[in-house]
């Protein structure tokens, strides 16, 4: 049985999905929150990399020498293991499933032993999806539904015990998700016209052609371009493909530095 | 049933409330010395609707005895005393509740003796309606007044006399009337009565009820043929056939047997009324807890009893999670007690929450 995961850190950022979840862990570490906030750095990098480099984190525990990264039940053993013996950091990011499970997970996490003590801030991050403001809404509801002040636009952060903020990916769309945010940050990529071209050809050459989500799909295809092909989002976050310099990144690295501070 | 609950200056509480959050069925969770005990004790005392002498048995259910040395000062320290918060016994104890709508309150005080020293007198009792003589009291009274719903009250006084042939007892005058509902408190620490459990057997039995009570008691001992009251050492003690051709008692048939037969019947002889149970899950491997909440959530149903009860273990809260989800009503809350700042809050976990923190493997204990 994994041990349990606990509310240590007092910045929570509570995402939609695994693959986000990895995402912003990657986004964490390149904004140097990996040593502070290990938490987010070893979850991801709970793979062969923390043998080589911390090999006094593992002394001791009963684990394989390698891990990959595909068997996630080893991954999990590693990473928990590990951040047993870590003190806490100060940011943790938390999957918290799909959307219809954000107000039940928001409530079991402020309701977490030590959680009201802990917490000092919470960030909300969901896809617009097809309405923006519709997003918006619904995570606020879930937000007041727990006795909580929710911010009254994306991107603020408002209130004290604990500030709250609410970001609608892509920041400041009126419809759309994170693989959009990846997407437009590797528009200029030489690759991407390939992509499009792809998806040209294949609309064109196939009769029926059932892709509802095509952001996703142009990922995927982006990602077949790289040096390891076969990568989720939140994979490839970790290995770099995603270029956090980009200023489509930025207000998403304003969202965190803000609910960060104080 | 309880709907809510608020404690004052009682043993850890300097205040505690639960708001309108109280099911059929109640887990208390929390860290060591949180209160989990000190809240079951509460709700003894306010069930027992002005009974003092439900005091006296609350360090026997924690499994503290001090033999008395004829000092009142000493009775009033191990008895009294500690019920109170930080043991301040200057300020009264207030429990009140709302039960099947009506509002009950308990208020707990010490009249104290003139003198703690030398000779702590404090007055006489005149006889009492047991028909008891007059005797002597010595130190301090403790005093229980519970106040019902149709604003009449209940008083009654628990003391240390000396009767006129001398020789210490512990008195109860009045006796109070008996409780407008039942209720019992299955400790961690107390031995279990065999004779109790057969006697509520009996009523059972007698009520054509008991044929559940083998059909569940078989998911811990699937070799369990039948039930019987027999007297073993003198004892009226329940007593299970596994078909090796003697009756043996159920305590003999293992300890997770013997509790939930106690469980059941305790439930069962408490309709409309409270049961409280330390540590549930002591006795139970983890693989029966499931049916063991099952059991216990058809038992509270049919007779309409609520059920606080006390644990430690993650393995728990899930089997309970798991017997009531499918539940129509969902009679069943997670509430966790925790120090925030000095005071202990109630974080109470609905159906919905509990079961994101479950699917998350986050915890909640």
């Amino acid at each position: 049985m994994p041990s349990r995961i606990e509310v240590k850190a007092p910045i929570q950022l509570l995402v939609e999905g695994r693959d986000a979840q990895y995402f912003f862990m990657a986004l964490l570490n390149h904004l140097n929150y990996n040593n502070v906030e290990v938490q987010s750095g070893v979850e991801w990098r709970g793979h062969a990399r923390i043998y080589r480099e911390s090999p006094d984190l593992i002394s001791g525990l009963d684990l394989e020498s390698e891990v990959d990264v595909s068997d996630l039940q080893a991954f999990h053993r590693v990473r928990n293991a590990i951040l047993s013996r870590l003190e806490p950091g100060k940011l943790e990011v938390k999957d918290f499933g799909g959307i219809r499970d954000l107000r039940n997970f928001l409530s079991a996490v402020w309701n977490a032993p030590s959680a009201r003590t802990t917490i000092k801030a919470i960030g909300i991050v969901r896809d617009a999806e097809r309405v923006a403001a519709t997003a918006f809404e619904s995570a606020q509801d879930a937000v007041v539904s727990i006795g909580l002040n929710s911010p009254d636009s994306p991107q603020q952060v408002v209130g004290t015990k604990p500030r709250i903020g609410i970001l609608i990916l892509p920041p400041g769309k009126s419809d759309g998700m994170l693989e959009d945010v990846c997407l437009d940050a590797v528009h200029d990529d030489p690759a991407m016209q390939c992509v499009e071209e792809y998806f040209t050809c294949v609309q064109e050459s196939v009769e029926y052609w059932p892709n509802r989500n095509p952001s996703k799909a142009r990922v995927q295809a982006f990602l077949a371009s790289r040096e390891r092909p076969g990568l989720l989002l939140g994979q490839a976050a970790e290995r770099g493909e995603w270029n956090w310099e980009h200023p489509t990144y930025s207000p998403i690295k304003r969202f965190i530095r803000d609910l960060a501070k104080g | 049933m309880f709907t809510s609950l608020s404690i004052r200056n009682f043993r850890c509480f300097e205040e505690l409330s639960f708001d309108e959050s109280l099911a059929r069925v109640n887990l208390i969770a929390g860290t060591n010395s949180v209160g989990k005990t000190a809240l079951l004790e509460a709700i003894y005392v306010i069930i027992g609707m002005g009974n003092a002498e439900l005091v006296l048995r609350l360090s026997a259910f924690r499994g503290a005895v001090v033999p008395f040395a004829g000092e009142p000062r000493q009775f009033s320290e191990f008895f009294w005393e500690p019920i109170f918060h930080n043991l301040d016994s200057s300020q009264d104890i207030q429990i009140k509740g709302l039960h099947s709508g009506d509002e009950h309150i308990a208020r707990l005080s010490i009249d104290r003796a003139p003198s703690a020293k030398i000779a702590p007198y404090n007055g006489t009792v005149e006889g009492d309606n047991a028909g008891l003589g007059s005797v002597t009291v010595y130190g301090d009274v403790l005093k229980l007044a519970h106040t019902k719903p149709d604003e009449s009250t209940i008083e009654t006084s628990m003391m240390l006399v000396a009767g006129e042939g001398g020789g210490f007892g512990i008195r109860m005058t009045p006796v109070p009337p008996e409780p407008a509902f039942g209720g019992s408190y299955l400790a961690t620490h107390q031995t279990r009565s065999l004779a109790e459990d057969a006697a509520r057997y009996t009523r059972l039995e007698s009520a054509g009820e008991p044929s559940d009570l083998l059909e569940t008691l078989r998911m811990v001992e699937p070799r369990l043929e039948r039930l019987r009251v027999g007297v073993v050492a003198g004892i009226p003690t329940l007593r299970g056939d596994i078909a090796i051709g003697r009756m043996i008692p159920l305590s003999l048939l293992g300890d997770g047997l013997s509790r939930l037969a106690s469980i059941l019947l305790t439930i069962a002889d408490s309709p409309d009324g409270v049961v409280l149970i330390d540590e549930i899950e002591n006795g139970f491997h983890h693989s029966v807890l499931s049916q063991v909440w099952a059991a216990i959530g058809e038992a509270a149903r049919r007779y309409n009893t609520q059920v606080f009860a006390t644990m430690h273990s993650f393995e728990c809260i899930e089997a309970a999670h798991e017997a009531f989800r499918e539940d129509k009503e969902y009679a069943f809350r997670l509430h966790r007690l925790e120090r925030i700042a000095d005071e202990t809050h109630v974080i109470t976990y609905d159906q919905g929450t509990l079961a994101a923190a479950l699917r998350s493997n986050l915890e909640v204990r």
